[in-house]
């Protein structure tokens, strides 16, 4: 009995963060079981502060740069960003070299082995 | 900042004549989203630089889309997920993630000025903790959590946005939780 107590209480556990955060809802056994458990009850004290901490949040504004309004209006006439020009010009650098270099390697290799 | 109450020109009506090509009415729309759009791009990349042009690149992605607003949703709705997408598609592409701290940065601004000190204390803390605890997240669960935990997103919602499925989204968001319950405890 013990044992499916424990069992119990882990699984009871791990789904509380939704039960509290989310909107799951506990079975009327497992309801039963969180009510009595100090584990369960102090697991759920914890997500109810971490849910008090996302309200506060929510209420948080981060001001824009000055000057985005004009840089957006600049730019509307442009293509969007291309994250991806970078990585892509350095990839295509980078390829090219290690095929320079393979085929150099090769061609000494060869000269070697001819010689 | 995001008043409709006190703002003089309708936005359904902005957003018709945005759609006919007016600059100057997308200009007001831009102005009146800047800081909603900026906060969540800030959430969700953590760089104020980076935030800055996710921010730019969403608004000329709406401008360019404009035309297939319809309205089904909030103009605000829309835009947040175009700077979801931008903030996503920019993360993926590039793998940019220069972790810089929100506290690092200039504050965020708390719109709720309460008289009460001691719970403005207490809500500072909290936030304080729990942005160190989300700066911890690897970036898919963050994003999850932000747009589930701050935005109110519903779990298709996200799924949708981020091109996964609801279980995955749901799975994500497990871990998260779990992932900040443990950092939060490690702290206290």
């Amino acid at each position: 009995m013990k044992g499916m107590n424990a069992r119990q209480c882990r699984r009871v556990r791990w789904r509380l963060s939704e039960v509290v955060l989310g909107d799951e809802r506990l079975s009327v056994a497992d309801e039963r079981h969180a009510a009595a458990c100090l584990s369960c009850q102090a697991e759920i004290a914890h997500y109810r502060t971490i849910d008090r901490a996302f309200t506060a949040l929510q209420q948080e504004v981060a001001p824009a740069p000055p000057g985005l309004v004009s840089k957006v209006m600049a730019g509307l006439d442009r293509s969007p960003i291309r994250w991806f020009r970078r990585p892509v010009a350095v990839s295509v650098s980078a390829m090219s070299a290690v095929a320079v270099a393979t085929t150099v390697a090769v061609a000494i290799r060869r000269r070697h082995a001819a010689a | 900042m995001e008043n409709p109450a006190v703002e003089p020109v309708d936005e359904a009506h902005l957003i018709r004549t945005a759609q006919t090509g007016d600059r100057s009415a997308f200009e007001e729309l831009v102005r009146r989203h800047q800081h909603g759009v900026f906060t969540l791009a800030l959430r969700l990349v953590n760089d104020r630089e980076v935030a800055a042009d996710v921010t730019q690149d969403a608004f000329i992605r709406a401008w360019r889309g404009l035309s297939r607003f319809r309205g089904d949703a909030a103009f605000k709705t829309w835009i947040h997920r175009i700077t979801v997408n931008a903030a996503w598609s920019m993360k993926k592409r590039t793998g940019r993630h220069r972790a810089l701290p929100l506290e690092g940065a200039p504050p965020i601004a708390d719109t709720t000025l309460s008289g009460d000190l001691e719970r403005a204390g207490e809500n500072l803390e909290l936030r304080h903790r729990l942005r160190a605890a989300l700066d911890q997240l690897p970036r898919p669960q963050r994003t999850v959590v932000v747009l589930k935990d701050i935005y109110g997103w519903s779990h298709g919602e996200i799924a949708e946005t981020l091109g996964i499925t609801v279980t995955a989204a749901k799975v994500r968001l497990h871990r998260a939780h779990h992932r900040l319950r443990e950092h939060l405890e490690g702290e206290s």
